[in-house]
């Protein structure tokens, strides 16, 4: 027990300021907070059957990928319930404007990002801003490395049309390789 | 890296996580709210291990690296006394957001349009139109004030919901003087999103109602939407019969009486000219 304790203690100290950084960058500060600190209570449950080191802290991004997604769920029933009962959508509760914000090109972005299907968004959410390989990224999403890349790619090549990039005659080979997600 | 994931990377909400740790004995010297619901803070309390105080030093240093940047407003401009905070674990924030919207609202009681702007400038320099509605909005009689506001903390901003009263008569006339609405404040206290710039109202279509067959020409002159260019900044879709210039605002508060009169008469049939004296028995 002892030995799990410290080997948690030293686990915590390495990656936790990056799976509360993850779970800030998918949801609100509050459900970030409760979601963060869920991973290592799930985590903790599971130290016995911890990853080898590379892997521990894409294992530790895909628990909080699930915390995160059961909380969305929680809070799909949370707005079915006001649509049914009360009539009115969070949306509608959150006031009529939506004119948003603080720097336009990051705002762009964003909401293309928004109109990806999860799963793509995810991938490349992984490699540009966990900065994770496509491979560490596999682990994450529980896919094989080649799936990843081919979900990368498809990803990347949607959200280019979304934001309007035109690569004209750049070729299809280097148009998709990130230098921070090389397989490894 | 290709362009795409550059631009995603630099549009990176969370850039940094080392500010989410502070030493243990920086934490010390804070203080921390919300520790029943932290749940390494109770696996600490077990005595198997004792994440639990780390883990509360990254939520306040997380507070703090938002309140750097804001901490003007917090300094004189909680004037508003029933503006409520919402939740301690993000008091920083929502007391940065807070004072935001009432410094926001006392600028355009008190008609100092620059600071109004000032406070909107990421909304504005988005779209130019706002800093029309907001001449418009502040030129209105009647003084709009914040009640009963809640905060909630978001990753990009802090959300203050809120009642915005309006207490120019014609809204109380039409018996809509209070909207809930959420103001969005960045982490620097700056408003980027208001729901009352721009919302349709009740006044809204009857002072069009009103004017149109009181004061065509004044109406069409200063308020009518036809009269400028479509795309221009007095002309919004959120303000579809109304076009936001200060003059429009004026020939409202001149009218606003007699508006507010007529309604309460039940929006006889008007002809051109005619004022409608208020029922002596329906104030």
């Amino acid at each position: 027990m002892e030995a799990d304790s410290n080997l948690f203690e030293a686990l915590f100290q390495e990656h936790a300021a990056k799976v509360q950084a993850y779970c800030l960058r998918r949801a609100p500060v509050e459900d970030a907070r409760d979601a963060a600190a869920e991973v290592f209570a799930v985590a903790w449950s599971k130290r016995r059957q911890l990853p080898e080191d590379e892997k521990i802290l894409p294992w530790l991004y895909g628990i909080a990928a699930r915390v995160l997604a059961n909380q969305r769920r929680a809070s799909r029933r949370k707005s079915a319930f006001l649509r049914r009962f009360l009539g009115v959508s969070e949306r509608s509760l959150s006031g009529p404007e939506e004119q948003v914000l603080f720097n336009a090109e990051t705002q762009e972005v964003l909401d293309a990002l928004q109109r990806l299907g999860p799963s793509d968004r995810e991938i490349v959410m992984l490699i540009a801003w966990e900065e994770l390989t496509r491979d560490q990224a596999a682990v994450v999403l529980g896919c094989s490395p080649e799936a990843a890349k081919k979900r990368y790619q498809r990803a990347t090549r949607r959200l280019e049309r979304a934001l309007g990039i035109d690569h004209g005659e750049r070729t299809a080979s280097s148009r998709y390789e990130p230098e921070v997600a090389g397989n490894e | 890296m290709s362009d795409v994931m550059r631009r995603v990377r630099n549009a990176n909400p969370v850039p940094d996580s080392s500010h989410l740790l502070l030493d243990r004995e920086e934490f010390t010297d804070l203080v921390v709210e919300r520790r029943d619901k932290m749940v390494l803070g109770r696996s600490a309390a077990t005595g198997a291990l004792h994440p639990g105080s780390r883990w509360q030093i990254a939520l306040v240093a997380f507070a703090l690296v938002l309140v750097t940047g804001g901490g003007v407003w917090l300094a004189g401009s909680m004037a508003s006394g029933d503006l409520v905070g919402a939740d301690a674990a993000s008091a920083s924030e929502a007391q940065l957001a807070l004072a935001s919207a009432a410094h926001f609202f006392d600028a355009l009681n008190s008609g100092d349009l620059e600071t109004a702007q000032a406070i909107m400038a990421p909304a504005i320099s988005r779209d130019p139109k706002i800093a029309r509605a907001l001449q418009f909005f502040s030129g209105l009689p009647g003084t709009k004030s914040l009640s009963s506001c809640s905060t909630t903390a978001r990753v990009l901003w802090t959300d203050v919901a809120c009642d915005i009263t309006l207490s120019g008569p014609l809204f109380v006339a039409t018996g809509q003087d209070t909207a809930r609405g959420v103001l969005r404040v960045d982490d620097e206290g700056l408003i980027t999103s208001s729901p009352v710039i721009g919302r349709r109202l009740e006044a809204d279509r009857a002072f069009v109602e009103y004017a149109k067959a009181i004061e065509p020409v004044a109406f069409q002159r200063s308020c009518d939407p036809e009269a400028y260019v479509p795309g221009s900044v007095e002309i919004s879709k959120l303000a579809e019969s109304l076009a936001w210039t200060g003059e429009c605002a004026q020939l409202w508060a001149e009218l606003s009486d007699d508006a507010a009169a007529w309604v309460y008469a039940g929006k006889p049939t008007l002809d051109r000219g005619e004022t409608i004296e208020p029922d002596p028995g329906s104030s």
